[in-house]
C-alpha cells in the first residue's frame, strides 16, 4: 500500500518523471545503442574531422570515427561506472550508518569518527593520486570514485537509523525477541531507504561528472570510450579549437545524464516529504 | 635568506615583464633581455649525464652545452672543443680544448675535464658512456690537449664526441661514486654554458642568467635571462604561447595546432625535417608474447605506417619502413625493410606458431594465454596516443589485444630507462644522428639506449663494425647486415618520421632551426644569436 502510495505520488511529481524518463533513455541508450551503431574501431582517413552532415550525425573525430558511435558506447561506460560506484559505495556506506545509529555507544561514535574523517578528505585529489598510481581502467575508475562516496550515503543511513530505532515499533520488535540482523535489515533499512535512494541518485550524478573529469585529465581508460574520454582526446590534440561538435555533443551527453538523475532524486525527496503540501 | 630574497626580486622582475607584454623582452628596471621558453613536462634531472629526456637536453643547450653542434647544413662544428685531428686513419684522435672556458664555479675548463668525462661515463655506464668503448687509451699532452687512442679504426668518433658528449667538471664529480643516484645538486649546478643555472623550482620553472665568463670568441647572447616554464599540456603550451606567457617552446606543433599562428606577424613558424622518428619498443623480458619472434613480426605485418602518418600526424611526416630514417640517404639505399602491412599475413604467422582464437571473441590465445600485451606510451602526446589507437584496432583484426597504457611523461620516463617496467612502447627518438656509430648505441648488448636488453649476437656484430669503420663509406656494408637483422629480429619496429614545426615569438630574430635538432630553436646556437626585434 505503502509503495503504491508512493508510486502514484512519484508519477504526479513532474521533474520527477522527467528525469526519470532521461535515466530510461540513457539506459536504454546503454542497453540496446549498441545494436544501432557498431563499436567505434578503426579509422576512416577519409572523414578525419567531418562536420555534423547526414552521413555523420554528430560529425567524426580526428581518426574519422563517427561521434555518434562514441557517444553511444560512451552511455555504457558512464552507466557501468554510475553503477559500479553506487554498488562501492552502498556495500560499505549503508552497513557502517546502519551499525552506527543502532549501536550507538562506542561502536557508533567510533564509526561516527570514522565518516567524519573519511567526509573531510578531500576526494578529487585522492583519486587523481589514485588512478595516476594504479593507471587507467574502468574498473579502478568505478571502484576508486565509489570509495570516495560512501561517507555521506553512510551519514543518511545512520541519521535516519539513529530516528527509527528510537521509535516504538522498533521498541516492540525488540521485545518481541526478533533477532538484530532482522530489525536492522528488515525494519530500519527499509524505512531509511528513501533518504539513502535521494543520495544513491546524487552518487550516480556525481560519478559519471568525476569520471568525465578524470578522463578529461587523462586518466580515464584509453582502453574504453567515454563521453569524458572524447572530450579529453579533442583538447588533447587542440581540435577543440576548430571542431566545436567534439566538445558539445558529449558534453551535452554529460549534462542530460546528471540532470537526468539530479531531478529523479528531486522527485524522489519531494515525493517522501511532501513539504509543498 | 639572501637566496630567497634574489628569487623573490627574480620573480618579481619576472611577473612585471610579463606583465609589460611586448615590452617584456626589454625591462625597464634593469634593462634586461629575458627569453622565455615553455616545457612540455618537467625536467627530469639536473644531472645531465644520467639522462636521456628531451627537456633535460633543452636546459642543458644553455647551462651545459655539449662539445660542438650541428650546423644547418648537417656538418658537425667544435665549441668547447676547438679543434679534433684525425691521425692513423681514424684510430688517433688529438682533443684541442677551446682556450678561455671556467666552469660556473670559476675553475677553469681544461684537459683534465675532458679524459674524466670519458672515463666517468664509460666507468659508470652514465648516458653517451658508449661513445668511449671504443677508447683504448686518453693521454693529457698539455693543459687544452688530449690523445685518444682507439682499440679500432672509427671515423665517427669525433663527430660524436663533439654532438653528443657535454663534458663533466671533474672537481665537482670526482668524489661522486654513485653518480645514476645524484640527481639535483644542492650546492647548485656548475655548467660551463653562456647561462648559470640560478633558480629553479621542480614542476614550475627554471631560470638561467647569463655567465659573465664566457669568452666572447664563442658569441656573447643578448639575452640575460632564460625562463624555462614547465607545462602539463600542450594545450597549455598554445595558449601560453598566444597569450604572450611565453616566446617559444622546444615542443614541436600538429599541423592544426600550429594552424592557429600562420598569418599572424607576432609569431614565426619554422618547419625543419626532424633527426628522429617514432618507434615501437618491445620489452621480452617483462613479456613472453613481446619476447615470440613471431608475435613481433605478426605486429610488424599490423602497422598500416601510411595511414598512421595521415591521421596521427595530419600528413606531416613520412612513413619509416626501415631500420634507419631516410634522413640518411647512404645508408637506405639497400631498401632494407620491416614486413609490410599485411594483415593476413599476420594471422598466418601466428597461426602457424600456434596461436588460435579457441572461444571466438577474436583474441588468440597459446598454452590458455590470451595474446595480450600492453603498450606504454607518453599520455600527453596526442600524435602517439592517435598512432598507438591505429595500430591497435589493427593488431586486434589480427587477433592481437594490445592495450594501451597512456601514463605521465615522469612515470613513462622512469619505467623505460630506470625500472625497465613496460612490456611494448611506443616513443621517438628526437634525434638520431652519425647513424653508422649510433646503430651500435641503440642496438649493442649494454648500450645506454638498449633499453629493454636485446641482445642478438649477429646484430652485435655488424652494429660494432659499422661504428668502428675506417670511413663512412666502409660503414655502409656492416649497416646493410645490422639492419637485415633489425627487420628479421624486430627489437624496435620504426613508424615514421615526423617534420617538425616550431612556432616562436615574433618579438625576438635570429632563431636558428637547426635540422639535427630535436628542440626546435632552443639550441645554444639559436641563444648565442637571438635578439629582441626592434
Amino acid at each position: 500500500m505503502r509503495e503504491k502510495n508512493f508510486v502514484e505520488s512519484f508519477t504526479k511529481h513532474r521533474l520527477g518523471m522527467i528525469g526519470l524518463a532521461g535515466i530510461v533513455i540513457v539506459i536504454a541508450l546503454g542497453a540496446f545503442g549498441p545494436l544501432i551503431v557498431t563499436y567505434p574501431v578503426g579509422y576512416n582517413e577519409a572523414t578525419p574531422l567531418a562536420a555534423p552532415d547526414r552521413e555523420h550525425w554528430l560529425g567524426t573525430d580526428g581518426l574519422g570515427l563517427g561521434l555518434i558511435a562514441e557517444i553511444v558506447w560512451g552511455a555504457r561506460t558512464s552507466l557501468f561506472i554510475s553503477f559500479t560506484a553506487v554498488a562501492v559505495a552502498t556495500c560499505i556506506g549503508v552497513p557502517l550508518g546502519l551499525v552506527s545509529g543502532y549501536f550507538k555507544g562506542r561502536i557508533g561514535g567510533l564509526i561516527d569518527s570514522v565518516i567524519e574523517i573519511a567526509m573531510t578528505i578531500p576526494a578529487l585529489p585522492l583519486m587523481i593520486l589514485i588512478s595516476a598510481i594504479s593507471g587507467p581502467s574502468m574498473g579502478t575508475v568505478a571502484v576508486v570514485i565509489g570509495l570516495f562516496s560512501w561517507p555521506t550515503l553512510s551519514r543518511i543511513v545512520r541519521n535516519s537509523t539513529l530516528k527509527l530505532a528510537s521509535m516504538p515499533f522498533i521498541e516492540a520488535a525488540i521485545v518481541l525477541g526478533i533477532p538484530t540482523r532482522t530489525i536492522m535489515f528488515k525494519h530500519i533499512l527499509l524505512n531509511a531507504a528513501g533518504p539513502a535512494l535521494v543520495d544513491l541518485t546524487i552518487i550516480m550524478a556525481t560519478a559519471v561528472l568525476t569520471e568525465a573529469g578524470l578522463s578529461y585529465l587523462g586518466l580515464g581508460d584509453p582502453n574504453a570510450w567515454s563521453w569524458g574520454g572524447i572530450l579529453q582526446n579533442a583538447f588533447r590534440a587542440g581540435q577543440h579549437f576548430h571542431a566545436w561538435w567534439l566538445i558539445v555533443f558529449p558534453s551535452l551527453a554529460i549534462m542530460f545524464f546528471v540532470v537526468s538523475f539530479n531531478l529523479l532524486g528531486l522527485g524522489i525527496n519531494e515525493t517522501l516529504n511532501p513539504k509543498r503540501d | 635568506m639572501a637566496t630567497r630574497r634574489s628569487f623573490l626580486k627574480l620573480g618579481l622582475a619576472v611577473t612585471a615583464a610579463a606583465a609589460s607584454g611586448s615590452a617584456m623582452a626589454q625591462s625597464k628596471a634593469g634593462k634586461s633581455v629575458i627569453f622565455r621558453v615553455g616545457l612540455l613536462g618537467d625536467v627530469q634531472t639536473l644531472n645531465f649525464w644520467a639522462s636521456n629526456d628531451i627537456n633535460v637536453a633543452v636546459l642543458q643547450e644553455a647551462v651545459m652545452p655539449r662539445y660542438g653542434y650541428m650546423d644547418a647544413d648537417g656538418n658537425v662544428k667544435s665549441r668547447l672543443i676547438r679543434q679534433i685531428d684525425v691521425k692513423e686513419g681514424a684510430r688517433t684522435f688529438i682533443v684541442h680544448v677551446t682556450p678561455g672556458l671556467k666552469w660556473h664555479d670559476g675553475v677553469p675548463f681544461s684537459a683534465d675535464d675532458v679524459i674524466f668525462t670519458g672515463e666517468y661515463l664509460v666507468k659508470h655506464k652514465l648516458f653517451q658512456n658508449t661513445r668511449f668503448s671504443n677508447v683504448a687509451s686518453a693521454r693529457k699532452i698539455d693543459n687544452l690537449t688530449v690523445e685518444y687512442q682507439l682499440k679500432a679504426p672509427q671515423v665517427g668518433f669525433a663527430d660524436v664526441m663533439l654532438f653528443w658528449v657535454a663534458p663533466m667538471p671533474k672537481h665537482r664529480w670526482e668524489t661522486v661514486a654513485d653518480p645514476m643516484t645524484v640527481s639535483d645538486d644542492p650546492r647548485g649546478v656548475v655548467g660551463l654554458g653562456p647561462y648559470k643555472l640560478s633558480e629553479w623550482k621542480k614542476g614550475q620553472h627554471y631560470i638561467a642568467n647569463r655567465n659573465p665568463d664566457w669568452p666572447a670568441a664563442l658569441g656573447t647572447p643578448a639575452i640575460d635571462r632564460v625562463v624555462y616554464r614547465v607545462y602539463k599540456d600542450e594545450n597549455s603550451i598554445v595558449l601560453a604561447l598566444r597569450t604572450g606567457e611565453i616566446d617559444a617552446t622546444s615542443r614541436q606543433f600538429l599541423p592544426s595546432m600550429a594552424g592557429q599562428f600562420r598569418k599572424k606577424p607576432e609569431f614565426r613558424i619554422f618547419e625543419i625535417p626532424s633527426p628522429g622518428y617514432s618507434y615501437i619498443g618491445f620489452n621480452g623480458k617483462k613479456s613472453e608474447f613481446a619476447a615470440d619472434l613471431a608475435v613481433r613480426k605478426a605486429i610488424a605485418h599490423c602497422v598500416d605506417r601510411p595511414k598512421i602518418v595521415k591521421l596521427a600526424l595530419e600528413g606531416n611526416g613520412v612513413p619509416m619502413h626501415g631500420s634507419v630514417s631516410p634522413v640518411h640517404k647512404d645508408f637506405v639505399k639497400s631498401k632494407i625493410e620491416y614486413p609490410p602491412y599485411d594483415l593476413d599475413a599476420a594471422k598466418k604467422l601466428l597461426r602457424d606458431a600456434g596461436y588460435a582464437d579457441t572461444d571466438g571473441d577474436g583474441i588468440v590465445e597459446k598454452n590458455g594465454r590470451k595474446l595480450s600485451i600492453k603498450m606504454m606510451y607518453e599520455g600527453s602526446r596526442n600524435d602517439y596516443d592517435k598512432s598507438v589507437r591505429i595500430i591497435k584496432e589493427d593488431a586486434r583484426k589480427a587477433g592481437i589485444d594490445l592495450v594501451l597504457e597512456p601514463v605521465d611523461r615522469q612515470v613513462y620516463i622512469d619505467r623505460q630507462s630506470k625500472t625497465k617496467e613496460y612490456e611494448m612502447l611506443f616513443v621517438q627518438w628526437g634525434a638520431i644522428v652519425i647513424i653508422y656509430d649510433t646503430f651500435y648505441n641503440i642496438y649493442g648488448k649494454d648500450s645506454f639506449l638498449n633499453y629493454s636488453g636485446f641482445h642478438d649476437p649477429d646484430l652485435e656484430k655488424w652494429a660494432k663494425n659499422a661504428k668502428e669503420s675506417g670511413s663512412v663509406a666502409e660503414s655502409v656494408k656492416p649497416m646493410d647486415e645490422a639492419q637485415k637483422v633489425v627487420v628479421n629480429q624486430i627489437p624496435t619496429l620504426a613508424v615514421w618520421v615526423p617534420n617538425l614545426i616550431f612556432v616562436n615569438s615574433a618579438r625576438f630574430d635570429g632563431y636558428l632551426p637547426y635540422p639535427s635538432s630535436n628542440n626546435g630553436t632552443i639550441t645554444l646556437s639559436s641563444l648565442l644569436n637571438i635578439k629582441p626585434r626592434k
